[in-house]
């Protein structure tokens, strides 16, 4: 039994290979940052396992189930998707936007109680509480950013899929939203983050998979896939690594 | 949510009372008043014009305000755009098109409703199937795009209808030009509840899905993470729209900006949630346009204003203002 595998995904735009057969398995709930140069893929692939691109070669399983024989519905119950289009001058507040989430839960014309738990629980988690009642559109590009978040936490479904949720963070919000995704992770979920924030994936994730070129160059924990040697030929940059007396992973480039 | 629940709740309550109100007053007052006494004795000739022909047409108005204001609002949220009506779609326009070639073909005098709503319905569905087809296409079709398309369809659709009354005797040119004006006109009883039939079935279908139209406006990114099937909805919001907007096009013409005016402001009054907004424009639609149709007959008394001119006098204005805030 696996919560997520892959199994020679290949994806194209038109004529462009995008994804070349790639193939992976997460048996736990785990942290996994997906990681890699702009244009690697990373989006696609999250695409397509959110069963937003329908059109791809190879196979799609959550839970074991392939994702060519769900529904969007059953779909939106296993994994949760935080696109990384911006969503802007929507006149609803950060309480609805949350309640979103609930969407695939029920037909019903109105939130059921199970719903407004799921809302209270999710603005606990992310510590939106105070910001509930505010106008989505009137929030920072960050605080925008967690209430999508939120919504994906509402939605209460075992994989989270998120496509560059901390793109507009500052550190304070980005360490937060890490120790956010490792509380969800101790909760039972599988989280898929896309980010470009190298050292916080060097030291908080579980397993990092490296993307290049629509090909998986590696899929192993941090200290085995972040090595400088390993990452220098896909980022194109000098990296450096090194550890402090407490253990701590300190990963810079440039 | 008990909240949101009361207030879709006094929306609903509020705004039917407000468009009762108006069916039950806007007949009683005119150009011609009429006899409150030999109305209450039911006696003629007042009872007649009140039966027969003014009550007739305030429930024509009001059913084409609702209709008009729910496809508009339901085409802003599709859309996700302010703009987005099916005029400005050119939904409208392609269905005067349908309906004047009826109106042209036909040999008799009078051209039969079924078959003008036939036509406008084939035309309204004509545009439809464009906008699902530049939907199909275009992986990332913008709304700026099909507004664009609806200024061109709007065009090409005016200038056919142009044509055809050039080339049409002189009592078919006076038929088309009366109706493209757009007016509510008395109508028999028995073509509202036709009217009626078609309409609320629909108004049903689009209300209950409310909860999935505020996830629309979200764009479809977000909404397909929701679980919504945005494609194959979307498709079905355009053609529930172009049904509601190609029935009442049929019987009334072309009728311009309430589809666009009624939903703004009931947006401001009662906030975007479709729940709370779609039973607003429902009735605030209907009694807006029985209130515009009664001005048209009245101010201008024994003359009769085509109730499309009163809405596009008013709205237009209305238009550029929400294009400059924009």
């Amino acid at each position: 039994m696996s919560i997520l595998r892959i199994e020679g995904l290949s994806y194209k735009y038109g004529s462009t290979p995008v994804l070349h057969a790639i193939s992976a398995t997460v048996e736990r709930p785990e942290l996994v940052a997906l990681i890699g140069p702009n244009g690697a893929g990373k989006s696609t692939l999250i695409n397509v396992i959110a069963g937003r691109l329908r059109d791809y070669q190879g196979k799609c399983l959550l839970h074991d189930v392939d994702i060519r024989t769900m529904s969007r519905q059953q779909l939106c119950l296993q994994a949760a998707h935080v696109p990384q289009q911006r969503i802007d001058d929507i006149p609803f507040s950060v309480e609805e936007v949350v309640l979103t989430g609930r969407t695939p839960h029920g037909r019903g014309l109105y939130e059921s109680d199970e719903d407004l738990a799921a809302l209270e629980n999710a603005l606990d988690l992310t510590r939106l509480a105070p910001f509930r009642k505010r106008h989505f559109s009137s929030l920072s590009g960050g605080e925008q950013q967690r209430v999508l978040v939120a919504a994906a936490v509402a939605q209460a479904a075992p994989i989270l899929l998120l496509d560059e949720p901390g793109a507009h963070l500052d550190p304070e919000n980005q360490t937060e939203l890490w120790d956010l995704l490792a509380r969800l992770r101790d909760q039972g979920r599988l989280i898929l983050i896309v980010t470009h924030h190298l050292h916080l994936a060097a030291r908080r994730s579980d397993r990092v998979w490296v993307l290049n070129e629509g090909r998986l160059v590696a899929d192993a924990p941090p200290n085995e896939a972040m090595r400088p040697d390993q990452l220098e030929p896909v980022f194109h940059v000098p990296f450096q690594r090194h550890t402090n007396e407490h253990g701590k992973v300190f990963l810079n480039y440039g | 949510m008990a909240e949101l629940r009361a207030r879709a709740f006094w929306a609903l309550i509020i705004f039917a009372a407000i468009a009762l109100a108006a069916v039950a007053v806007c007949p009683l007052v005119g150009g011609s008043g009429l006899d409150y006494q030999k109305l209450v004795r039911r006696e003629r000739p007042d009872w007649n014009i009140f039966l027969q022909l003014r009550l007739p047409r305030a429930l024509l108005a009001l059913l084409t305000g609702s209709s008009l204001a729910v496809s508009g609002t339901l085409f802003q949220a599709l859309l996700r755009d302010a703009l987005a009506t099916p005029s400005n779609l050119g939904v409208s326009a392609a269905a005067s098109l349908g309906a004047v070639i009826a109106i042209t073909t036909t040999i008799d005098r009078e051209a039969a409703f079924p078959l003008v709503w036939l036509y406008a319905l084939i035309g309204a569905g004509a545009v439809i199937f464009l906008v699902v087809l530049l939907a199909q296409t275009n992986k990332r079709f913008s709304s700026f795009t099909l507004l664009l398309t609806g200024i061109a369809i709007n065009g090409v659709c005016l200038a056919a209808v142009l044509l055809l009354n050039s080339l049409a005797g002189i009592t078919k040119s006076f038929q088309i030009t009366h109706w493209l004006m757009g007016g509510i006109d008395p109508v028999e009883y028995s073509t509202l509840s036709l009217l009626t039939l078609v309409a609320v079935p629909i108004f049903v279908w689009i209300m209950l899905r409310a909860r999935t139209w505020n996830v629309l406006s979200y764009g479809d990114a977000w909404a397909e993470g929701r679980g919504v099937d945005t494609r194959s909805l979307s498709v079905r919001g355009f053609i529930a729209g172009a049904v509601l907007t190609g029935t009442m096009t049929a019987v009334t013409g072309p009728i311009a900006f309430v589809g666009l005016i009624v939903p703004h402001l009931l947006r401001g009054l009662v906030g975007a949630d479709h729940r709370v907004l779609l039973p607003a424009a429902l009735f605030g639609g209907g009694a807006f346009l029985v209130v515009c149709d009664t001005i048209s007959r009245s101010v201008l008394a024994p003359i009769e204003i085509p109730v499309g001119v009163t809405t596009a006098l008013l709205g237009g204005p209305f238009f550029v203002w929400l294009l400059w805030k924009r």
